[in-house]
């Protein structure tokens, strides 16, 4: 199944898009999505490892099962304030 | 209120909108664009935000505070967009009825914004160079850990 992730700050600037597509399958988890991202766009493993990911808009735990139509976004360490 | 802003920051418009005849205190915090950290030199910041789920941990911020203090009125504004050296970036204004849960209440909120809240900041240094501040950090809390963070109460 195909989803979309959202970027921000440097994961979006490193990538120029504020958005990715991914192919994953389906009863795919969170931690699977970071290491599918991280192989498909090596610049930002480093990032992707310290960042959370949030799906529609709550921080997900490494096991949360990313599902078609969520609202994904890879959310790297917060420095507002 | 909570509100996420391009505009300038009016923060005495942010402190009277928690005005309440049942506070006998308002707490206003003000944080703003300082020129050094440290021996570097800051010209101006830039802030990005998830604006969508920014505003929904700041609400529930905000309702875990209510929980956990006695306030009357509470406002967060956050600004996105270019913040020039001692303009304001965030202004969070609490009332209650007696001075400490004030105090301790808007310390709480600015110190959780800064670790769960999905904004980013962006250092033009006066050298030229450009840097997202992505601090090297514990992993932000579930939002299960989130419930039993102590506060002072």
């Amino acid at each position: 199944m195909n989803i979309k992730i959202k970027l921000f700050a440097a994961a979006r600037e490193m990538n120029d898009t504020g958005e990715l597509t991914l192919d994953v399958p389906v009863g795919c988890v969170v931690k699977e999505m970071k290491r599918m991202v991280s192989d498909d766009y090596p610049n930002m493993s480093e990032l992707i490892m310290r960042s959370a990911v949030s799906l529609n808009r709550e921080f997900a735990t490494d096991e949360s099962v990313v599902c078609e139509g969520d609202e994904i976004a890879l959310i790297p360490p917060v420095s507002g304030g | 209120m909570i509100l996420i802003t391009d505009k300038t920051i009016d923060t005495s418009k942010v402190l009277n909108s928690v005005k309440s005849n049942l506070a006998g205190a308002s707490v206003l915090f003000v944080g703003t664009t300082r020129q050094f950290t440290g021996d570097k030199e800051t010209i101006q910041l830039e802030y990005e935000c998830y604006e969508s789920m920014a505003v929904e941990k700041i609400q529930q911020l905000v309702d875990i505070a209510e929980s956990k203090w006695n306030i009357e009125q509470c406002s967060v504004v956050h600004r996105i967009g270019v913040v020039e050296l001692g303009e304001a970036s965030i202004a969070v204004a609490v009332s209650t009825g007696h001075r400490k849960e004030s105090f301790e209440a808007a310390a709480w909120l600015v110190d959780e914004l800064k670790i769960q809240v999905p904004i980013w900041k962006k250092e033009f240094w006066a050298d030229g160079k450009t840097e997202w501040v992505h601090p090297n950090g514990v992993p932000r809390p579930s939002p299960k850990d989130l419930n039993s963070i102590e506060g002072g109460g």
